[in-house]
């Protein structure tokens, strides 16, 4: 059976919602990292998809846009919860409460 | 060839802000470390990249990088104003920081990077770099929100803003890639919108999730409801500095953004996004004003109040999608912006000051009581600062609000601008409440030196534009007005190279 275009996008709208799901319902701050990256790779494979079947290259391109951002993102967002970590030993983000309403 | 050498003079100012931020960081790294040295090269290369800007403008009608960039009066307006915001704020910077073990440097390059971010947004006509000037702008902020690493706090708002910031950037792609393909491959804001048209009556489904998923990533950029969770914790956690250039700078940049994209990329659907804004635009500023009410820290309220200043501000968006009225939309919103930069880093600023003649560490509103007797020019400007967020007469807020509510009303949006000058008035009360404090109240306990002089020279130029714009507001109204109608989403002018 040869993939689909529908395939493809169906694929990368469960992969979207997985992400969204472990935002939402994860505690801790690198597992909540680790879903948004999932989003953002869902929305590259709903990218290359397309621009595989449309067929058109600037999908791919802005994949590759995507990366380097996301690379960037990972290298600053570690680094903060690393100084999260150091304040409190912990990453669980219920214990990051010291500012409310 | 896809673009020109000339296209790079499109970009001028942002190639300006990167050196500016090399030459900073490798100046306290190797010469001198000293914080008023630093802060003055970033001023002067500011100022030196604000002529930049106003002299290869003229240039470029017609967009650059083949459609990518916009450099049009818009594009130019905002690039002032976004200037503006990162000169005034590194203009309060030095002190604040001072009492603080503190890399100067580090900052004020960081400050010019989310700077560039910023200006890329406001310029951006392709989906590429409308999401690499969002990243740019908000990864740089991320950084600064925790830069306070010795404060919990810092790295609580540093943390929050990261992980929100990020789950919205991942909205934002995914509804920008289901755009991309269900418009058959198009990233250009002109191409989008001639696509769009071709739909006619029968959108496709996909097509409309992709719109609805940008605009909740740009709607939690500007902060409005229900996205808006972020940003009082984030406002009230930064250091000041940081805060008062985030409540300005990044929130004019998103909603420019949004502006562009809602009015000229996507007005075919202003029938389905149109009822979606009134309710959040609606909610936004009732729901900042009403928990502005209750705050005791003037950090947190002033990150409510700019909750509320961002559902006025997308009344101009909404007034956008009507064809006719676009223009004087988008020139009611550069007014807006421009008055309002002015009056919130103004407040801050205030804000530093008090907060430093306390030295207790919070923001209470308490420390206001009595200030007209021991320092009655601050107060003064204060006062400015809190009559024109208020948008009362004669100060420049009043007019922002008026060119961006009399564009909605133009747009029929009777009932939401009524809903708007009510929550003007409810705001008037948390607004006025601080100068009843300053001027009605004894003193409670004897504050320290307020003495600054940066900060003060700061507090007032933004005092006297505040009052001369709200006196005379042509001469910007003109500027706004001939940026407004020369908004344009540039097509690609070089044929499509086929890929079949």
């Amino acid at each position: 059976m040869k993939p689909t275009l529908e395939m493809y996008l169906i694929l990368s709208a469960v992969l979207f919602t997985i992400g969204v799901t472990g935002v939402l319902t994860r505690r801790n701050a690198l597992i909540i990292f680790m879903s948004v990256e999932l989003m953002l790779n869902a929305a590259n494979l709903t990218l290359v998809a397309y621009s595989r079947f449309l067929p058109d290259i600037s999908g791919q391109i802005f994949v590759f846009f995507v990366m380097a951002v996301a690379a960037a993102e990972v290298a600053v967002g570690l680094a903060i919860i690393v100084a999260i970590f150091r304040q409190k030993e912990s990453v669980d983000i219920d214990k990051v409460n010291l500012m409310k309403w | 060839m896809f673009f020109n050498l000339s296209d790079l003079f499109a970009i001028a100012p942002e190639i300006c802000l990167l050196v500016l931020a090399a030459v900073v960081l490798k100046t306290e790294l190797f010469f001198t470390r000293k914080p008023t040295a630093l802060q003055g090269i970033t001023m002067a290369g500011l100022l030196v990249t604000m002529g930049v800007t106003v002299m290869t403008a003229s240039e470029f009608p017609t967009g650059a990088f083949n459609g990518m960039i916009a450099a049009d009066g818009f594009t130019l307006f905002l690039k002032v104003v976004l200037l503006g915001v990162a000169l005034l704020t590194t203009l309060m910077s030095r002190e604040y920081f001072d009492d603080a073990a503190f890399r100067h440097g580090e900052y004020y390059a960081l400050l010019l990077l989310t700077t560039i971010g910023m200006m890329t947004l406001a310029a951006a006509t392709d989906l590429v770099t409308l999401f690499l000037g969002v990243e740019t702008m908000s990864v740089g902020l991320y950084v600064l929100a925790g830069l306070r690493h010795d404060r919990p706090r810092s790295s609580e708002a540093s943390l929050k803003y990261l992980l929100l910031g990020a789950f919205a950037s991942g909205f934002l792609l995914y509804g920008m890639a289901l755009l991309y393909g269900s418009t058959g491959g198009k990233t250009n804001f002109a191409e989008i919108a001639a696509a769009i048209s071709r739909f006619g009556d029968e959108t496709p489904k996909v097509l409309l999730a992709g719109v609805g998923l940008i605009l909740i990533g740009l709607l939690f950029k500007v902060a409005a409801f229900p996205f808006h969770f972020w940003s009082p914790d984030v406002y009230q956690g930064s250091p000041t500095p940081v805060t008062a250039f985030m409540s300005a700078g990044p929130k004019a940049a998103a909603i420019a953004a949004t502006i562009r994209l809602m009015g000229w990329a996507l007005p075919d659907l202003a029938a389905v996004w149109g009822p979606l804004l009134w309710v959040v635009a609606a909610l936004t500023m009732t729901v900042g004003n009403i928990i502005a009410i209750s705050q005791k820290d003037i950090k947190r309220m002033l990150a409510y109040s700019s909750i509320s200043h961002a559902g006025y501000l997308l009344l101009a968006v909404l007034a956008a999608g009507d064809q006719s009225i676009r223009d004087l939309a988008a020139s009611g919103m550069l007014f807006y912006l421009a008055a309002y930069y002015l009056m919130n880093l103004g407040a801050f600023a205030v804000a530093i000051l008090v907060n430093r003649a306390r030295d207790n560490g919070d923001y209470h509103l308490d420390d206001y009581q009595g200030m007209a007797a021991q320092k009655p020019m601050y107060a003064l400007a204060m006062t400015v600062f809190m009559i024109s967020l208020a948008g009362i007469p004669p100060t420049a807020g009043f007019f922002g609000k008026l060119f961006v509510f009399s564009a909605a009303i133009k747009a029929g949006y009777v009932w939401l601008v009524a809903i708007a000058v009510l929550n003007s008035v409810v705001s008037a009360f948390y607004y006025l409440r601080i100068v009843v404090l300053m001027y009605m109240k004894p003193q409670t306990s004897p504050a320290g030196s307020m003495r600054s002089p940066a900060t003060a020279v700061l507090i007032g130029f933004c005092a006297v534009a505040i009052v001369v714009l709200g006196l005379i507001p042509g001469g910007i109204r003109n500027l706004a007005n001939s940026g407004g109608s020369s908004v344009a989403i540039p097509p690609p002018t070089v044929a499509e190279v086929s890929t079949k």
